[in-house]
Order: structure tokens, then sequence, then C-alpha cells
């Protein structure tokens, strides 16, 4: 014990003294193994991509970056999908919950990796071919591009760190920096992006690394969010010490910005990038359904990937987009649905004069739909737990029997029959085949008569079925009072018992089916079997940028381009190509003539219908500066099917969601707020206004 | 013998550790309050506004350890604001984010324009009361009493003039909004959207046509019976601050 007590006293009288240790540790890689060998090379790049700020399936809005959660994800906030957590609008987190540091400590580090791999390469340039060693360098050129612009679209102008920052060495005060200006942010992006497409090969060492094409298309991305800002920014704040302009660009630079977007997508293009048709002749659906599970080069629109594996790292998208039928093991369905507001502006469907959907007709009843009435199938999955107890209720019809299956009524399509590819490949509608199974989903059972036609349910009304005898509502959480009635199966002239909500409806108190009548097909992986849907265990690749978002971003500085005057190249008439090519690969109608782009929206909707789900529009609301306007005490729309029993059609109620969610986003939301703890530790930090 | 010293010598041992960073905080704790009302302009009352709708910008100016970083005090929806646990200091202070023209803001050229900022000298164990008086974007007014009609629904008038004669601050007017809830903090932080009525949005400047007209809404399905409404309108323009609306007072209206 003595011994114990001497050693420690020894331990603690020279914990804090200096030995004159001149061997380098042993267990700190140096540079000298890093930058010596192609495998060294490849760790560090692996890990700088490991942490690159990509908002793929694990971004999410509470916890950020590489999350396991994908629930609370950016395309609820702008009406892409609806979700039964999100009451309202969300503000998005400042703080990583995986790493525990804010997202502006950890955007540095990766910038302070890329800064040293840029000062450290050229000493061991020697020990590489020249194409090798510059290759590399414009790598991390890129990289610092690419997270330079996620941090100046939240915060607008923030300090530029072009070098590596060393502690001690350096005294603090001169390593606080203050903010540039949000223009200088967006110029050292183009110029990195620049110098990255000058110094790196054609094409990427591995998949989901960097290429000059890639450096090209986020030069593209990121030159057409400063030209928006430039045009339709309106707030101006500059740092009262330095006088730089932390928010807003001069209007007059958008011309530039936009033409440096134009520019960078030639490149692009001329990389050999184009729309993936492979299946496109004969498959339109397919095709596009495909397109987001292939991260090679064979498919050339895939620009830049991040794939995932087993053991390594995956998301847990199938879990909480899968059909509350094909629930897995753990839980989580229909998390995600796509809202009524987004399918509505596809092509190929029944609208009114008001661009809505065709629900009713002239005399205000609702047009039944479908005509083939009746499918029946057996689960294909057998995890689910679907509620068979016999309804109770007032407005429950007598003639009930528990089925002995779960049998589906589905006029498949019916309202959708003619829809365009994209829609289909994009969003399960009610009736679709997902799986090889149809995706049974409703809010009821219309059991009353249809002789003088079913007029329109009370379209203000957050409990629009409540004591309406002559329909079968599939859940108690409509408002109506006191009757629990959960997921009734009811028998119906076809001869079968059927369950209200079908087997991925709404029910069970809105826990777990669709909440809005449809779900997200998108990137959801059909060809995994519920067995294998679990946490972490979805391997599909994401693609970052892909050459139809190239596309979109070249019609949209295209079209601003022609309306600040600009005529050295005919503008209008390359939007033109841009676009009916985005829309021959998605079978929606052509545009006849450069007449048909009139208005700005023309070429916006088109994005957003080409670019859901894929947490892009969260950011083109933003530097469109229009979020506030479409976003402003918004309850998003949903579209509810109900079975004629007596006919076996289906009728479609529109209406806002009945949970009455509303959401509003904020002016002041346009620039996030700087982390406090980062304005603590840099004094020179100034705070968005 | 040897085993008590060991727990003594431990006990020593994580005591020293424990403690032998540890400092008491004996700053004194705040005893000042600071308080006053936002004046609108043109009533010459508190600036009627929204939960959150309005913040009082605050910089402790005699702050020397460092850069001081400005923190922000709500203020209620009345105009008042008042916080009784203010540290003794100098602080530059002036109220933002309403519907009002900005007391500070940076103008096209880049400048900080400083229209009425005050610094508030606050003494220890001092009442400072400081108003501020700001112009409304717009003065909404009630025209009338509220008519309950016979299927039910309610119909109120209204008036919307400009309460800034200064051009530059004379934005398109976009919506006039008739709010209805069951509490008095009725606004558009607060309301039914079943009942309430957003008359029109308007794009570009057709909307100030509706400037000086008497305007009529009607909620937008019967109320419910027997309970009482709170009932408002609000009206905002295309301003670059944060689009904040004003408001005319709250009435009670009680459904028999």
């Amino acid at each position: 014990m003595k011994k114990i007590i001497t050693v420690i006293t020894v331990l603690m009288l020279t914990a804090c003294s200096k030995s004159n240790l001149s061997i380098p540790p042993v267990t700190i890689i140096q540079d000298a193994q890093v930058f010596t060998s192609v495998g060294g090379i490849q760790a560090y790049f692996a890990g700088i991509y490991n942490n690159l700020p990509i908002e793929d399936t694990k971004f999410d809005l509470a916890s950020e970056y590489n999350t396991f959660s994908f629930i609370d994800n950016i395309n609820c906030m702008t009406g892409e999908e609806m979700n039964k957590n999100e009451t309202g609008m969300a503000t998005m987190s400042t703080s990583d919950a995986t790493t525990g540091h804010t997202n502006w400590y950890d955007f540095y580090s990766v910038i302070r990796n890329a800064n040293y791999f840029i000062q450290t390469m050229p000493q061991y340039a020697s020990n590489f071919t020249p194409a090798q060693a510059n290759n590399w360098i414009g790598e991390a050129y890129f990289i610092r591009a690419f997270t330079y612009f996620e941090m100046v679209k939240r915060y607008g102008g923030v300090p530029l760190i072009l070098t590596v920052q060393n502690y001690p060495q350096v005294p603090l005060n001169q390593l606080q920096v203050p903010r540039n200006s949000e223009e200088e942010v967006y110029n050292q992006i183009g110029a990195d992006c620049d110098l990255s497409y000058s110094l790196m090969g054609a094409t990427s060492e591995n998949v989901g690394r960097a290429n000059k094409y890639v450096a090209a298309a986020l030069k593209c991305r990121a030159m057409l969010f400063a030209g928006a800002i430039a045009k339709y920014n309106v707030k101006n704040y500059a740092d009262p010490a330095t006088g730089k302009r932390v928010e807003g660009i001069p209007s007059a630079d958008a011309v530039t910005f936009y033409k440096a977007s134009y520019n960078a997508a030639l490149l692009v293009q001329a990389g050999g990038y184009q729309l993936n048709r492979a299946t496109a002749a004969t498959d339109k659906v397919g095709n596009y359904v495909n397109l987001f599970f292939d991260a090679s080069t064979g498919n050339k629109e895939c620009i830049f990937p991040r794939e995932y594996s087993s053991g390594n790292s995956g998301s847990s998208i199938d879990c909480f987009l899968n059909p509350h039928q094909m629930q897995s093991a753990i839980g989580y369905t229909s998390y995600n649905d796509a809202t009524e507001d987004l399918v509505e502006m596809f092509d190929g469907l029944p609208k009114n004069a008001n661009g809505n959907l065709q629900t009713t007709d002239a005399n205000g009843n609702y047009i039944l739909y479908g005509t083939v009435p009746t499918t029946t199938q057996t689960p294909y999955s057998t995890l689910n737990t679907v509620n068979t107890s016999p309804p109770q209720g007032s407005n429950i019809v007598t003639n009930v029997t528990t089925p002995t299956s779960n049998n589906i009524m589905s006029n498949q399509y019916g309202l959708f029959q003619n829809a365009e590819p994209r829609l289909l490949a994009s969003v399960i509608v009610p009736g679709a085949t997902f799986k090889g199974e149809i995706i049974d989903l409703r809010r009821g059972i219309w059991t009353g008569p249809v002789g003088s036609g079913i007029p329109q349910f009370n379209t203000v009304s957050t409990t629009p079925y409540a004591n309406n005898s002559n329909i079968v509502p599939c859940t108690a959480s409509d408002g109506t009072p006191s009757v629990n009635i959960g997921n009734p199966a009811i028998n119906v002239p076809a001869g079968t018992a059927l369950l209200s909500g079908g087997q991925s409806g709404v029910y069970g108190s809105r826990n777990a089916g669709s909440i809005s009548g449809f779900l997200v097909r998108k990137y959801a992986d059909q060809t995994k079997p519920v067995s294998a849907v679990t946490a972490g265990g979805s391997f599909q690749p994401w693609l970052e940028i892909r050459y139809a978002e190239i596309e979109l971003s070249r019609a949209e500085a295209d079209w601003e381009l022609n309306s600040l005057g600009q005529a050295d190249v005919n503008y209008l008439q390359d939007a033109f190509t841009m676009i009916n090519d985005i829309r021959d690969r998605a079978g929606a109608n052509l545009l006849n003539s450069t007449a048909d782009l009139a208005n700005v929206n023309v070429i916006r909707n088109e994005r957003m219908k080409e670019l859901c789900f894929e947490n892009k529009l969260y950011w083109d609301l933003i530097r469109w500066r229009t979020f506030d306007t479409q976003v402003s005490n918004r309850v998003w729309n949903v579209l509810n099917p109900i079975y004629v029993a007596a006919t076996g059609q289906y009728i479609y109620d529109r209406r806002p969601y009945e949970g009455n969610n509303k959401f509003t986003f904020n002016v002041s939301s346009y620039y996030q707020q700087i982390p406090s703890s980062e304005l603590t530790t840099n004094p020179k930090l100034i705070q968005n206004q | 013998m040897k085993k008590t010293f060991n727990i003594i010598a431990s006990i020593c041992l994580v005591c020293s550790i424990a403690t032998g960073c540890m400092k008491d905080d004996n700053y004194a704790a705040p005893n000042a309050a600071v308080n006053g009302t936002i004046i609108d302009s043109v009533t010459g009352q508190g600036l009627s506004s929204e939960p959150n709708g309005e913040r009082m910008y605050v910089l402790q100016t005699s702050y020397t350890a460092g850069t001081p970083i400005p923190f922000y005090w709500n203020i209620q929806p009345s105009g008042v604001y008042a916080n009784s646990e203010v540290f003794s200091a100098t602080y530059k202070m002036y109220p933002t984010d309403g519907p009002f023209v900005p007391v500070v803001y940076t103008n096209t050229a880049g400048a900080l324009v400083d229209n009425g900022s005050k610094i508030v000298n606050v003494a220890a164990a001092q009442t400072v009361t400081t108003n501020w008086t700001v112009v409304p974007f717009l003065e909404v007014s009630w025209v009338g009493t509220p008519v309950l009609n016979s299927n039910g629904t309610v119909t109120v008038s209204c008036k919307v003039v400009r309460g800034t004669t200064n051009p530059l601050w004379q934005f398109a007017l976009t919506d006039v909004f008739f709010y209805i809830s069951n509490t008095n903090f009725v606004s558009n932080a607060s309301f039914d959207n079943t009942l309430s009525n957003d008359i029109t949005t308007y794009n570009g400047l057709s909307g100030n046509a509706l400037l000086g007209q008497t305007i009529t809404i009607t909620s937008k399905v019967a109320l419910g019976t027997s309970q009482g409404y709170y009932l408002r309108v609000g009206a905002r323009t295309a301003d670059n601050v944060n689009k904040r609306y004003n408001y005319t007072s709250v009435l009670l209206l009680n459904v028999p």
C-alpha cells in the first residue's frame, strides 16, 4: 500500500513536468506515413469524405448530419412531405447530435483537414506522378468549396479560413477572424471550384469521390444560389466593425453569378453527363425508379453519389418510408408521406379550373373513380398487426364479421390511371403496387346511397366524417366523440370484409399509416424484403448531385439571364431545351415553345417535381426568398380515398389535413443564427439579424 | 490503523482533487430593473403586436473584458416590456423586428443608420423606465362593431391606412387577416384557422387599392354557440423587416 501511495505521489509530482522527448510518438500517425503512399492518401480522404456535410438520408432537422433519423427531414417543411411528428415549422438545429459539436465547429474541422492537405501535399508530391498529386490537391479544394457552401447557405458571410491555423504558435486574438461578406464567400467557392476543375482528372478515383466535373457541378449549384441571393434578397446587414456585408449580395452582381452557373453547367455537359434513359423507351416509371439505385459510372446521370455498405454506414430510409402493411420488426412506418399539394403539380391527372385535383362534378358531388372493382390478395408481409376487433360506435353498420383474410379492394390508380410516370415513380399513390403488393390505403368506406350523388364533405371542418351515418371512417382521431372505431372491417356487397382504413391507411391514432393518402417511393428500395428492413440497414446510394439538377439549374440561370436583359446566348431557347429534356424523360407534357416559359414558376415547379424528397427544395425556397409567402399559416392538403361499397369504386376527398398543423416560415429564418457558443469563442463574430 | 490511515488519505486525496479548481461565484445578483413601452406614434398607445412579435435589442456597452454580445428581450403583445433582474451597467437599447419603421438598420449603401437607439445607464437597485415611439407600417382600426349573422357567421369591418409617410417604408399591402381565437392572445401566433379568414393574399401592388377603404370580412363558417370568441384584424406589407402584422385592438364577442 505504501508503495502505491509513493507511486501516486511521484506521478502527481511529475505529471506537469516537461521532458525533452525528441522522438516522434509512435501512437500518432505522422505526415510521412500518410503522404507517401496511395493507401495513406486514400485513408486521409476516407476520413474527410465521411465527414463531408452531405444532406443525405441521414440528415435530420433536429440532429443534423450522419444520424440514424430521417424522420424530421427538411422536406417536411416545404410541403413535399407530411410527417405525423411535425406539427409546425421546426428550426434547423445548429448542433450535431452525432459529433456533439456545433455544426459550425464540424464544418471548420473539414475545412481545416482540406487546408492541411493543400498545404502539405506539395512537400510529398515527388512520391507520386504530377497528375496524381494535382488530382488530390484539386479534390481538397473541392471539399473546401463544398463545405463553405453548406455554411454560406445557412449563415451568409462566414470567416474565410484558407490556411491551417496553429495554436498556440499564433496568439489567440490573431486566430479570431471576423466574418467575410457573403459575396466574398461565394467568390471563394467559385475560385476553389475553378482550381479544382483545372487540377483534377475526368474520372473519380473511387465511386463517391470528386472529379473535375463534380467540381463544375458544385460551382453550377453554388453560383445559382448566389445569383438568386443577389436578385431576390432584400436584407442588408454589414458587420459594423469591418463594413463587410454579411447578409446579402449587391443586385448588380446577379448577372455575373448566373453566368458563372450557366458556364459551369456547360462544363458538366461536356463531361458526357446526361439524363438516365436506360429503360425509358419501354418503361418510364421503372427507369426513373431505378436511376437512384445506380451509383456506378454506367449511370451517366449520377455526378456525385455517396455510397453505404453493411458494417460501414447505412441509413434507415426503408424503415421510415415503408407502408404500414410492410412494417419491419422495429416498427416505424410511413413517416414521410407525400402531400396532395405536391402530387397535384404533376401531369396526367384530372384537374379543375384552379389546377386542383378534380374530385367533384359540376353539382358538387364526388366523382366515382375506377371501373374494375376488386382485387383480393393475401398480404405479402406477416409482421404487421391488423386490428380485427369488432368495431363499435353508432355509425357502424350492423352486418359485421371479423375478416379471416385481409382483403384489399383496389381500383388500381382510378384517378391516377394516366398519371405522369415520374409521379408514379416518386410517390406511392393509393392502389399502387409496391414490392409486388397492392398498397391498401383508404380513409373509410361509404356505405350510404349513391343514386343521387355523394355530396362533398365539409371542406373546412377538421372532423368532416363525424356523425355521418353513411360513412365508416377508419380512425377515432377524427374527433368522433367517445367512439373507439380503430380500423374496423365491415362487409361490403362484394362479399368480403374490408378494413375501412386498409392496411396502410390512417388508423391507430394516426401512428401507423399514411396521413396524406400517399407514400414516398423515391429512394425506397422495392427489392428489399420486409425481413431485411431495419434501422441502419439501407445501403442504397445517395445521389447528392445528379444531372437533372444541373439541367434545371441551367434552365433557371437561362431564364434569369434573359429577364436581366442578357442576349449573348438565346437563353430562353436553351431553357426550353433543358426543361423539355427533363419532361421527356419524366413522361410529362412537353412545352410547346419558349412562350410557355413566360413565368419563372414553370421552371421552379419543374424543379420541385423533379427534385422532390431530395433535400433540395428547402434551400431553393430560401434562395428564391419565397418561403415566407408560400409557407404562411399553411396546412398541407391530403387526399382521402374512400371506398364506395355500393359500386366498388372510389371517391377522393381533397382537404386540409385533419390534424390541422399549421406551418409558417419566418422571414428572419432566411439567415440562421450562429451558435452562441461560437460567438463566445470568437468575439469578432457578429450574430445574424 | 493502517486501514484508517489509508481511508483518511484517500478522502484527503479525493477532496483535494475535487476542490482544487473550485471558485465561488460571489458576484452580486442583478438587482436593477428596466421597463417601458413601445408607443405607436399614430395612436399614442402601446404598439399592438403578437407574442414574439417584436424584441428589444440590448447591448452592454460598458462591458470591457471582451466584445459584448447583444441579447434580446421579449416585448409583450401590448407593447410593454419589463426586466426586473438587470445588472447595473450601461446598455445600448432599441426595439427591433416588429411591424414598424426600423429604429436601427443598414441602408442600401451598406451604412448603419441609427434613428433612435438609446444609451441607458442603470444604477444598482434602480428602476429605469425608457419608452420608445415607433412609426408603424400600417394602422388598422375597427369600423363599427362585429355583426353576428343569422347563419351563425360573424362579419367585421375595418380600415387599413399607412402609418408612415416615408415612401421608403411604404411597401405593398399583402394580407388582411380576420383572426378568431378562443384566447385573448388572438393574432397570427394564435388563431383558429377553421374560422379565421385571410380575405386576400395579394401579389404585386394590387393590395394597395384597399388602403383607406372600409374592408368587410366574414368568418369562414358559423361560430359555435354559447361561448366567447376574441376577434382581431391584422394587416401586413411586403416589408423587409419581418413581415409582422399590425393589429386592431382585441374584441370579445359572446355568442349566445
